[in-house]
């Protein structure tokens, strides 16, 4: 299907979240036999998480093209970098393959990042058409603990959310670039940092 | 990021390009926060740990051994063998390049260089290690003063005196030698006192037999006057080098100027040859208990020396009881025929099991029985074993816990059956038998029988709060003197407290109870308590005081028992707090406070005040 491009998957996507809750029982029944499906709805059974991150062609998540993802799993206190998964989206290309890939990768894990809200908003446009639900996997937004942390000191000063400002604070060492990975990472390492693992 | 890994350092700088590259392609990263436990102890490594940034410290025991920072790399042993004794613990916020170890072997099997290093490293670090224990023996012993060693008493014989006065003299004083005096003694006053010169058997020999002086010739002219002198508080280490340099078998030992006495070359080297590794090859090469009995009683002089000599008594356990555990595997192979040490587990249990033996103590040993094996004469070793370690100087066990109690020998099935009782129908007897069994090592025969019930035992306590409640409660049965009473205490000063009741048992029994409760293997009061701070269930700086505390009151108690005993066995547990300096005994007040603390800690975690 040459003339599906990732375009067509968002229309229909920003047709379907509106849609009344039957419609959304009709859409989810449609795709109830969608193996993606279950495997995001199993119980967490793996303790593991994964950090993600999304490059796009802006910073509106209804309206931006994804280009680029890229996911980490975090199990106990190492980053599995071995183990990354970094997928392009191009235009001219289907997103489902890829998108399967990054599914499988996923699984039922919590979800780490920065400004995840935008990462799970984009992907969501692409997912819910494919597999009839948004993702449903627990969200942990680092900025949010790294507030957290911050505002239990009193201070005057606004907390300061920028990724590599939170890096610089954490003394951890700075992105190695701007790409998806080198965020993922970040949000990977700024993570452990401030919830690390109990024993 | 990966590309921050760093090449320029050894061994990774003999990678090839392409090596490289397939080393950061496997590399996974660790993040570590201050006090994180990267690797516990025994947790076996799948990767080797090299440190991007931050500092971590190897601990063994309580000790930093170790401190590893940017660019070093750990755990190399830990890669190859498991149930290492130690932990690394972050001690800033850390990261961590990991190298799996199958890419690791990989790379070291096909870059000859790189393999090399690594192996180079490896060896390194073991030899390290075995030195470390035999570098701090020896250093313990070339530290030893001549005051530790024996003296024998100045003979005295004027320079008037005939050769056979002087041989009368050394027959009548038991010595080998005599000292003589020159001057003339009635014109009296110091500075007429003449020179004092050294007249020896050797001497005599030589003058009358070979020379055939008569036996009346004065002593004066014949003795020889340049002595070899030391002071009293000289090190033992250069008097033998002394001794080798002049060829002279005794020395003279001043103290403050004046003749103490005469030190003999055999006596210097008995005090050297308290060197655990003579004992432990005479143990190794004895042929009859008779050998056995005699390398045990020399047990007690090294435990003196090195007492004597400031080394830590945690170090001295860990040889007393690798000794103490020669003697009895010796003793047991020497015994028992060949089927019996491969169908038998001989253990160790309670203070010995634990490795904090350091006098003699009651015996507490048994036999485990692999199912279906009989032994018919089994009786008779058993009785011979128990018999000869008595003769050895360990007093046998007032619970008849020993070998030869037919208790004690039995089973593995009958082991597990008294296990299930002593845990479902628990009475007093029933929870020291466990307690002293949770603390037991195989010493002699197959240590599998001993795992076996261990892991049976372990097995059964699931979850079962009412059982440790009750387990640990004894912890608590005895009064610490402390605290509020403090003052009482200072009152009752010249009442003695009894040291193992007050301060030892509640930590080894407490610290047990909660050993059990998290199903640890260990059995060493200090490594349980450090396991315990890796585990969480203890806060690091509460299980530091604590294993402080321990040693210290160990100390204080192998001080009491060396003072109350010549023989060396353990009776005495009264420490008198006015015999103590000012500070050993504001540090044992402080201990006890501290063993009052965490009996209150007990309480809570278990329950006991309900």
């Amino acid at each position: 299907m040459p003339t599906e491009t990732i375009a067509s998957v968002v229309a229909n996507g920003v047709v379907a979240a509106p849609a009344p809750l039957s419609t959304v029982a009709d859409t989810a029944g449609l795709h109830a036999e969608h193996p993606d499906r279950a495997l995001l709805l199993s119980g967490d059974e793996s303790g593991e998480r994964v950090a993600i991150h999304c490059e796009a062609t802006s910073f509106d998540a209804a309206t931006a093209d994804l280009r680029g993802v890229a996911a980490l799993r975090i199990r106990g206190s190492r980053v599995l970098t071995s183990q990354r998964l970094i997928l392009s989206f191009w235009p001219t290309e289907p997103a489902e393959p890829a998108l399967s890939r990054l599914l499988a990768f996923i699984g039922n894990r919590p979800l780490v990042g920065y400004y995840l809200d935008f990462t799970v908003g984009l992907l969501d446009r692409l997912v819910q058409p494919m597999v009839g639900m948004a993702l449903p996997n627990q969200r942990i937004e680092v900025s949010s603990l790294y507030y957290g942390r911050k505002a239990k000191a009193p201070g005057k000063y606004a907390v300061d959310l920028r990724l590599d400002s939170i890096l610089r604070a954490l003394d951890l060492p700075p992105r190695a670039g701007d790409d998806a990975y080198a965020s993922a990472l970040a949000s990977a390492m700024v993570y452990l940092r401030l919830e690390p693992p109990q024993p | 990021m990966s590309d921050a890994f760093d090449f320029s350092v050894s061994p990774f700088d003999r990678l090839t390009p392409e090596q490289r590259q397939r080393l950061v392609a496997a590399l996974d990263l660790g993040v570590y926060v201050r006090d994180g436990v990267i690797l516990s102890r025994d947790e076996p490594a799948d990767c080797l740990f090299v440190v991007r940034q931050g500092l971590v410290h190897e601990r063994r025991g309580g000790e930093v051994v170790a401190v590893h920072g940017a660019h070093d790399s750990f755990d190399l042993q830990a890669l190859f063998s498991d149930g290492q004794a130690r932990s690394f613990v972050a001690a800033e916020d850390t990261l961590c390049d990991l190298v799996p170890r199958p890419i690791l072997l990989e790379l070291a099997h096909e870059n000859a260089a790189f393999g090399a290093l690594i192996q180079q490293e490896f060896a390194d670090r073991l030899s390290a290690l075995a030195n470390e224990r035999s570098n701090r023996e020896t250093a313990a012993l070339t530290m030893a003063r001549i005051r530790q060693a024996y003296l024998h008493p100045p003979v005295f014989v004027e320079a008037g005196a005939s050769l056979r006065d002087a041989a009368a003299a050394m027959k009548r004083n038991q010595a080998s030698s005599v000292l003589v005096r020159e001057g003339d003694p009635k014109n009296g006053g110091p500075e007429s006192r003449g020179r004092i010169g050294i007249l020896t058997g050797t001497d005599l020999r030589d003058l009358v037999v070979l020379e055939g002086r008569p036996v009346d010739s004065p002593v004066g002219p014949l003795a020889r006057y340049e002595l070899l002198a030391l002071d009293r508080d000289d090190l033992l280490f250069n008097a033998l080098i002394l001794m080798t340099k002049h060829s002279v078998r005794r020395l003279v030992i001043t103290e403050q100027g004046e003749i103490a006495g005469l030190l003999e070359q055999t006596d210097l080297l008995a005090v050297l040859s308290n060197h655990s590794q003579v004992i432990a090859l005479r143990v190794d090469r004895a042929a009859t208990p008779e050998d056995l009995g005699r390398a045990s009683q020399d047990i007690v002089g090294l435990i003196r020396t090195l007492h004597g000599t400031g080394v830590k008594v945690s170090f001295i356990a860990d040889l007393v009881t690798e000794l103490n555990r020669k003697i009895f595997r010796r003793l047991f192979e020497l015994l028992a025929p060949p089927d019996l040490l491969a169908n038998a587990c001989l253990i160790v249990m309670g203070s010995e099991g634990r490795g904090e033996q350091l006098l003699k103590t009651d015996q507490d040993n048994g036999l485990i029985l692999r199912d279906g094996y009989d032994c018919p004469t089994l009786s008779q070793v058993t009785d011979a074993f128990t018999r000869h370690l008595v003769e050895f100087g360990y007093p046998p066990c007032p619970g008849r816990i020993m070998v030869s109690n037919p208790d004690w020998t039995r089973p593995l099935a009958q082991y597990k059956d008294s296990l299930f009782h002593w845990i479902h129908r628990p009475d007093e007897a029933a929870q020291m038998n466990l307690a002293i069994f949770y603390d037991a090592a195989a010493v002699a025969g197959d240590a599998a029988l001993l795992a076996e019930a261990k892991g049976y035992l372990l097995g059964r306590l699931q979850d079962n709060q009412m059982f440790f409640t009750a387990f640990a409660r004894p912890a608590l049965a005895f009064d610490t003197p402390s605290g509020l009473f403090g003052g009482l205490f200072e009152r009752r000063r010249n009442e003695a407290v009894d040291i193992k009741k007050a301060g030892i048992f509640p930590i080894v029994h407490g610290v047990r109870a909660l050993a059990l409760e998290k199903h640890m293997a260990e059995t060493n009061t200090t490594e349980r308590i450090w396991a315990l701070a890796d585990q969480g269930v203890l806060d690091r700086s509460v299980a530091g005081e604590l294993a402080d505390a321990f040693t210290f009151l160990s100390t204080l108690r192998l001080k009491a028992g060396l003072d109350g005993s010549v023989s060396g066995t353990q009776t005495d547990n009264l420490v008198r707090t006015e015999t103590l300096g000012k500070l050993d005994r504001d540090q044992f007040k402080d201990c006890l406070a501290l063993v009052k603390k965490f009996k209150e800690l007990l309480a809570y975690h278990f329950h006991l005040n309900h």
